[in-house]
């Protein structure tokens, strides 16, 4: 008899262990460096909360929407997930509100206030800042070096798209770089020209498509020559070849990415590479974005999901968790941290964001480009194909992203 | 003596052809692996030496440092494990019910035997990814999300498992199940004392290649596992085939991880996975 | 008990038939009625399924450029696949069927890709024909010629899917086809050969023939499995350049998932399934009148 009170009592507090102590998180990652990191945080966390488990599962990037799709319609979403901006108005109706398990106002007061909109709905708060990205440009300086192009350094000399094209071809024919520019296969690295060209996807009212326009068929036309000119080899966005590869192995002078890329590239011991404003056209922009972590309403563990987002979000956690990774920290105290080796390139990331209109922001949190990013990618994908003219794939975005906004 | 000096020379030649065309045939088979030998090869060169023009044949300076970031990405002995695991249970499942289906679709008439073997056909046709909303959505109510077991029952019920043991099945003589009647064995022990020991041939291409299909799925246990301790080894390696950063040093090392246990066990039982089907136990 | 007796003999095939018709019907075919009823209506992942639309969907499918290109690749993509399966694995098959040294280790060595997993054999047809990466154009480049645009030119791309697919299907196939000569007495040569019929003669006249049914269930075969390729594609070219090689499983597949659309998908699902059912039904009356 003892004994079967003994074990129920063991199972009971074993249940209630369980319940209260295991946190299921979704951890998308871009590359392994990451993992190892997070996974020391991680460690950090149970040290700190003994009896709490964190159960993570590495997701690639690629594959992070449709996890998370699958996982919330078979209702069983993980506790804590990161996402990017375009993922957070997606999930906004099934999102944790943290509203009720913090001080609202002295909560976002934390963050930058760029990245304050894409979390708080009214009075309710579907997710947290973890840092800010920037799309931007890395180079090969031996390359450059070898070909005698000097780069701009700052936002005094940037580059207009002309002079652009004439160092990827000088580069290209005059240094041991076999080609000028890797370009990530993303609507979003796209659009950092359109913006540039002074294009925009949505209007302000966020109802409607306006980017049938001179200004964006500047860009896509720009964008098209690219490839024609062999500056972008054809198998990045025709087969799927990995850009980053050939810029990491030395074999590519440029690479169009964004400042998530640092702490991979700290790695790069073959050549020196840094970090160039972007060209300008227009005006000067980049494209801002950010990492949020969110939980779900209809998690298993909602309390460890809001400690926890408190927990890696915070003053204490965040700021080295950002140095480690070489992300923009998205929190207002971060102002002025040092990375070390890499504050040169930081710099421009900040220089190329404090420049960048508001619009361009809105454009990506509209939940409708997180739907139409394949689609945009498509058509751009048939004009480099001679399937179809920039004009006519304007036209066809503009037609089918009205037709979701309707 | 004349005629024997030319048999013997006819000999010769019949043996020097053969000898050319064994070789000639080893060394087309040889070029047809060579995509698996290049990534085998490929798997031990430095970083800097993969994407070298003209590129090396052999590594020129040897090195496992891939297989150090392979082996830091992940827990390689665990997800060996699940996909063994797994692997095995599913074959030992598929086996039992299949057999048992293949069995009353082969040797009894009964109403509905015509649809349900019509369904059974029709089935092969479906791939999976077209309805692997709904499974999950069914997987999910019966609590086998994330669970070894939800990837290994719902494919157990193979279509093709049981059209090839029933297409076996039915060329075993009616008359050993009558005579077994006759001295009273049970239905029961008809199948287990003599339908199974006859299609052992049969049973055991099945078993290989459903060892097969389950050690290489990858989109069953992708939407089924969300835990990193349940993970396979296939979902580790689509994980290195990202989008961006795909980091081909490491996803070589990591897919001639991935091969080298099927490797192995296909070495060693080629001849069951060659000679079974050789030996026409599957028929039209 | 002549009563139970009849009974229990009725219900015996059922019995037997039960545990796979369960995960059969649990796992495959409630799913699937699942699927035909979400194509009649609207809705997303994590909204559910939110208005009923009718044919709404399948009135959208007759106008989707994507969907039709998809459906138009899927038969060109079997087609090809299967005619190449078909044809060498049949080489194959009569060049080893010998039971000597040098068959057996080939037969090994055409027999390997088999095993691979689909993941593993895109990563390595992507690693040997990667346009700027590629071994094979690292040589062409090395020994002066040009670059040749495997996987960035459509044409290239479709017979490059095409010949990995058929490289990782064939030595299955081989291995039929050597079943299936084993079991034509070798009687028949021998008396061909007494007639003065030479290799050409005997293999038109005699084994062709009599190879009919195993050659009818490889093709089956083969079709049906080309029909499912998916993983293959989606590492080495993902669809690509554009949708040149985009299969409908795949489409279907990025509508529910990239495009958040999982009902048009079903629709999709649907259409895809009523043609496999129709090929199935075809095939089968094909066998008996055989």
């Amino acid at each position: 008899m003892k004994k079967i009170v003994f074990w129920l009592f063991v199972v009971l507090v074993s249940s209630i262990v369980l319940a209260r102590g295991e946190i299921q998180v979704v951890w998308f990652t871009e590359a392994p460096t990451e993992q190892a990191i997070f996974e020391r945080y991680v460690k950090m966390y149970e040290e700190a909360n003994p009896g709490t488990r964190v159960e993570v599962t590495y997701v690639p990037f690629q594959q992070l929407t449709q996890k998370l799709q699958l996982m919330v319609a078979g209702n069983t979403p993980p506790d804590v997930a990161r996402v990017v901006t375009a993922n957070i108005a997606e999930f906004d109706r099934v999102a944790l509100d943290l509203s009720t398990f913090v001080d609202s106002t002295s909560f976002l007061n934390q963050f930058l206030p760029s990245q304050v909109p894409f979390v708080r709905r009214g009075s309710r708060i579907i997710g947290a800042p973890l840092d800010v990205t920037a799309n931007g440009i890395f180079y090969n300086k031996d390359c450059f070096a070898e070909a005698g192009i000097r780069v701009p350094t700052n936002s005094l000399n940037v580059w207009t798209w002309e002079q652009w094209r004439e160092a990827l071809n000088r580069v290209r024919n005059n240094s041991k770089c076999r080609f000028a520019l890797s370009y990530d296969f993303t609507t979003h690295r796209f659009s950092t020209l359109l913006y540039a060209a002074g294009g925009r996807f949505i209007d302000d009212s966020g109802k409607q498509f306006v980017v049938d326009s001179q200004n964006s068929l500047r860009a896509l036309t720009f964008f098209s020559e690219l490839f024609r000119d062999g500056f972008i080899p054809r198998g990045q966005w025709l087969s799927n070849d990995d850009p980053s590869t050939l810029f990491r192995s030395g074999l590519s002078a440029m690479y169009m990415s964004g400042n998530w890329n640092l702490a991979q590239f700290a790695q790069i011991s073959g050549f020196r590479w840094g970090v160039m404003p972007l060209p300008r056209d227009r005006i000067r922009s980049t494209v801002p974005g950010g990492k949020f972590v969110m939980g779900f309403r209809e998690s298993k563990n909602p309390a460890g999901a809001a400690r926890f987002i408190q927990w890696i979000t915070s003053k204490e956690i965040n700021l080295p968790f950002s140095r480690d990774n070489m992300v923009l920290s998205a929190r207002r105290d971060a102002k002025g941290m040092k990375y070390g080796q890499f504050d040169d390139a930081i710099a421009v990331f900040q220089s190329d964001l404090s420049v960048t209109p508001a619009y361009v922001g809105r454009d990506w949190s509209n939940p409708a480009m997180a739907r139409l990013n394949t689609f945009i990618r498509g058509e751009i994908v048939k004009v480099l194909l001679g399937q179809q003219t920039p004009k006519q794939a304007l036209e066809a975005i503009q037609a089918e992203g009205n037709r979701l906004l309707r | 003596m004349f005629t024997t000096g030319l048999r013997q020379s006819t000999k010769i030649q019949t043996r020097l052809r053969r000898y050319l065309r064994e070789g000639l045939v080893l060394l087309l088979a040889f070029f047809f692996l060579i995509p698996v030998i290049w990534v085998v090869l490929s798997s031990f060169k430095p970083n800097a030496e993969l994407f070298l023009i003209p590129p090396s044949v052999l590594p020129k300076e040897p090195t496992l440092e891939n297989y150090q970031s392979a082996l830091t990405v992940g827990n390689f002995a665990n997800y060996t494990w699940n996909s063994f695991f797994v692997a095995t249970m599913s074959t030992l499942i598929a086996l039992l019910t299949n057999s048992m289906a293949a069995f009353a679709l082969a040797k009894y008439r009964f109403v509905g035997r015509q649809a349900l073997f019509l369904l059974t056909l029709a089935t092969i046709m479906i791939p999976l990814q077209v309805i692997m909303v709904p499974i999950f959505l069914v997987l999910r109510n019966l609590g086998l999300t994330d669970t070894l077991w939800g990837i290994i029952i719902p494919p157990a019920a193979t279509p093709t498992g049981v059209f090839l043991l029933r297409q076996y099945m039915l060329s075993i003589p009616d008359e050993i199940l009558e005579s077994a009647r006759i001295d009273g064995a049970s239905e029961w022990a008809i199948y287990w004392r003599i339908i199974l020991p006859l299609s052992i041939p049969a049973l055991a291409t099945l078993a290989i290649f459903s060892f097969t299909w389950r050690w290489n799925d990858f989109i069953w246990p992708f939407i089924v596992i969300s835990s990193e301790q349940n993970a396979t080894l296939q979902l580790a390696l689509a994980r290195l085939v990202g989008q961006f950063g795909v980091d081909w040093s490491t996803l070589l090392a990591a897919t001639t991880i991935t091969l080298l246990p099927m490797l192995i066990v296909f070495l060693l039982l080629q001849r069951y996975f060659l000679g079974n089907l050789m030996a026409g136990s599957v028929k039209g | 008990m002549i009563v139970g007796y009849r009974f229990s003999k009725k219900v015996i095939p059922y019995l037997f038939v039960a545990p796979n018709t369960l995960i059969f019907g649990v796992f495959v075919i409630l799913p699937m009625f699942y699927g035909l009823l979400y194509s009649f209506y609207e809705g997303t992942f994590i909204e559910g399924l939110e208005r009923f639309t009718g044919l709404e969907n399948y009135q959208r499918l007759l106008r989707d450029q994507a969907f039709i290109s998809s459906l138009v690749h899927t038969f060109a993509y079997v087609v090809a696949v299967v005619s190449l399966v078909v044809m060498f694995s049949l080489m194959l098959a009569l060049a080893l069927r010998a039971s000597s040294m040098g068959s057996a280790l080939a037969r090994i060595g055409f027999y390997l890709p088999v095993i691979l997993s689909p993941v593993v054999v895109g990563v390595a047809w992507r690693w040997m024909f990667s346009s700027d990466l590629g071994v094979i154009n690292g040589v062409l480049v090395s020994m002066g010629h040009s670059p040749i645009p495997w996987l960035t030119d459509i044409n290239w791309a479709r017979a490059v899917v095409v010949l990995a697919s058929v490289w990782a299907m064939t030595g299955f196939y081989m291995v039929i086809f050597i079943g299936g000569l084993n079991t034509i007495p070798s009687e028949l040569y021998q008396a061909a050969e007494v007639d003065g019929a030479n290799s050409t003669q005997q293999f038109w006249k005699i084994t062709l023939p009599l190879l009919a049914p195993t050659t009818l269930l490889v093709t089956i075969l083969a079709t049906i499995n080309s029909f499912k390729a998916f993983e293959i594609i989606l590492v080495l070219t993902n669809g690509g350049p554009g949708d040149a090689t985009r299969l409908l499983v795949q489409n279907i597949y990025q509508t529910a998932f990239d495009a958040s659309n999982p009902t048009y998908a079903s629709a999709q699902s649907v259409v895809l399934f009523s043609v496999l059912m129709l090929l199935t039904f075809w095939q089968l009356r094909i066998t008996r009148e055989d």
